[in-house]
This record gives C-alpha cells, structure tokens and sequence, in this order.
C-alpha cells in the first residue's frame, strides 16, 4: 500500500507492536508467571469449595471445627491438599463463626486477591477469613 | 440504461462525430448535468487519432480478489491499532502508579500480545504484496475495493483522533487528567496519526 517514501509508516507500526510486545511480556511476566498464576487458580477455587463444603457442615450439623471430611448430608468432599505442591490447605476455626483458609500462593498477595475475589472473605497475604455462620 | 450510461454513451458519440469538448459540455450543461458529472464524462474519453474512434480512459474497477486483500490489510491494521493501545495502556498502568488504583490484571493483556504476533506478521506480508503489485501495475491503484478501504481507515483515524482530542478536553475539565492519561491519549494520537500517514498517499491519488 506504502510507497517507497511512505515506508518508514510501515517500520513504524512494527516497532511500536514489537516494543509493545516486548513491553507486555516484561509487565505478564511471560509464560512462567502464566503458569504460576494458573495453579494460584487453580488453588483458590480449592478454597472456595473448603468454604463452601464448611457452610454446607456448618448448616447441617452446626459444627465449626475445621473437619472438613464429607458427612452424609455434604457427601462432595472438597479437595485438601493442594494438587502442585502436596501440602496441605490449612484450616483453621476462628472464634465460633469464622474460618481461616489458607494456601501456599506463588503469585504476590496484592495481585492474586484483586484478580479474583473468592472465595468472599477478609484476606490476609495467603490466607482468607470467611463467615461460615451467620447470625 | 442507466444515466451514467446514457451520458457517456453521448459523449462518445459527440467526440466521434468530432464536437469540440467545450460544444459538449455546453449542451450537457443546458440539458441540466452538473460540472462534475459533465467533467467525469468527458474525461472518460480520450481524443481520438485520425481514423480511431474515441479511446476510452481505463476507470475505476471492482474484483473480488482485492475484497479480500485490501479487506485482511485493513482488518490487520485496525487489530494491530486496537491491541497496540490494548497493551500500551497495560505497560502505562504498570509504569506510573496510581494511588486509587486496586485492580492490576494483566490476562487481557496476554490476549493482546497472541494477537499482535500472528497478526503483525500478516500485516507485514500483506503491505508488500500489494506494494509490489502496485509497483507492477499502476492500475491496481484504481481499484473501488483500495479506495473504499482506505477512506472507511481514514474516516476511522479521524474520528479516533477527534475522541482521543474530546477525551483529554473532558478529563481536563474533570480534574482526571494525570499524567497516565496523557500518555495514553498521546499513544492513542500517535497510533491514528500513524494510520493517517499510511493512507496519505491514497488521499493524494
């Protein structure tokens, strides 16, 4: 389309995509924070199911203790140990009506928190406090 | 017939019958044609050699093959626009920090990146060949497609620059214009005048 005088448009347009590139990458951090911040997904929706496996137990049997194993009335157990590392979720009782969730992350807190927001709860770096009872 | 058709189908005849050019627009001018339609007309033709009829002026043509190329080059170019200020905007907020700021999200910006790598190439690819196809033949130049395609950019250009213009005007007036703002409007600039300059040998064909 460019005519041999106009062709410093065309170098143009390609420098400006390959710095913006260049510069998307440097802020995505690439394919290896990628990946981390999958499995960080992959373990916040853990911990959604932990909180909602909790509010399930909490509304059938009116217990807060922090055993989240399946019961007769909430037989789907959420998984407890995360998948990528083999450690275990840490669960936590708080008072009466709350419970601390806590994973080991691999993103920043500060990040990870806003990208999501569940489960629904107070966060603190790698832990979330949630209302299991309320009232 | 249609009456484009029935004009030029005159003026043909005219010219062969050997009228001057000024007694045919005289009388296309007295039957109600307007200047441009008459100087359309007659510009159509060229004057014959002695012994040849009219020679007709090569027009303006459509093909279905430059639908398709002129189409991709100005689908790539308003993708790589769009993502280009997508990402841009990603790496300013990164840069200047913002104290109001709580949400720093960055998978959009993925999207923008795997787009611009297939998509820059195909740009790329596209302009050289229709550049070269040019070069060979100086008619592709007189394509409808071409031409529609770079007024339909040019007109966006346009308009981007105008709300790019309207939207530092407002966030002036609203107490919003940081210093992030104004490089983001100054990459949105960059970008529409950018496309301006890439058209602007069409504007002067």
């Amino acid at each position: 389309m460019t005519d041999p005088r106009g062709k410093w448009v065309v170098w143009a347009i390609a420098g400006m995509t390959v710095a913006m590139v260049i510069g998307g990458l440097i802020v995505t951090g690439g394919p290896g924070r990628g990946r981390m911040e999958r499995r960080d997904d992959v373990r916040q929706n853990d911990l959604a199911d932990l909180y909602r496996h909790a509010r399930c137990i909490s509304a059938s049997e009116q217990r807060n203790d922090g055993d989240l194993s399946a019961t007769a009335h909430c037989p789907d157990a959420p998984r407890l140990i995360d998948p990528y590392s083999g450690e275990a979720y840490r669960i936590e009782p708080v008072e009466k009506r709350f419970l601390r969730l806590c994973a080991r992350f691999e993103t920043p807190a500060d990040v990870r928190q806003f990208r999501h927001g569940i489960p629904a709860g107070e966060w603190d770096g790698d832990c979330v406090v949630v209302q299991v009872i309320h009232g | 017939m249609g009456s484009s058709d029935l004009l030029e189908s005159f003026v043909r005849e005219a010219i062969a019958a050997g009228q001057e050019r000024a007694a045919i627009a005289g009388v296309l001018a007295d039957a109600g044609w307007s200047d441009s339609e008459i100087e359309e007309a007659l510009e159509g033709w060229a004057d014959p050699n002695a012994g040849m009829p009219p020679v007709p002026r090569p027009r303006p043509y459509v093909s279905a093959r430059d639908a398709i190329l002129y189409g991709l080059l100005f689908i790539s170019l308003a993708v790589l626009c769009w993502h280009i200020n997508q990402l841009g905007f990603g790496i300013i907020d990164f840069l200047v920090d913002d104290v109001a700021d709580r949400y720093p999200g960055t998978s959009s910006l993925r999207w923008s990146i795997a787009i611009l790598v297939p998509f820059l190439p195909l740009f790329l690819a596209l302009d050289r060949r229709i550049y070269r196809h040019t070069r060979e033949d100086p008619g592709q130049k007189r394509s409808l497609v071409r031409r529609w395609f770079a007024s339909i950019t040019l007109l966006l250009a346009v308009l981007t620059l105008l709300g790019d213009l309207s939207a530092t005007v407002y966030a002036a007036l609203s107490g919003e214009l940081t210093f992030r703002f104004v490089l983001k409007a100054a990459l949105v600039a960059i970008t529409g005048l950018l496309v301006l300059a890439y058209y602007r040998g069409e504007i002067n064909d």
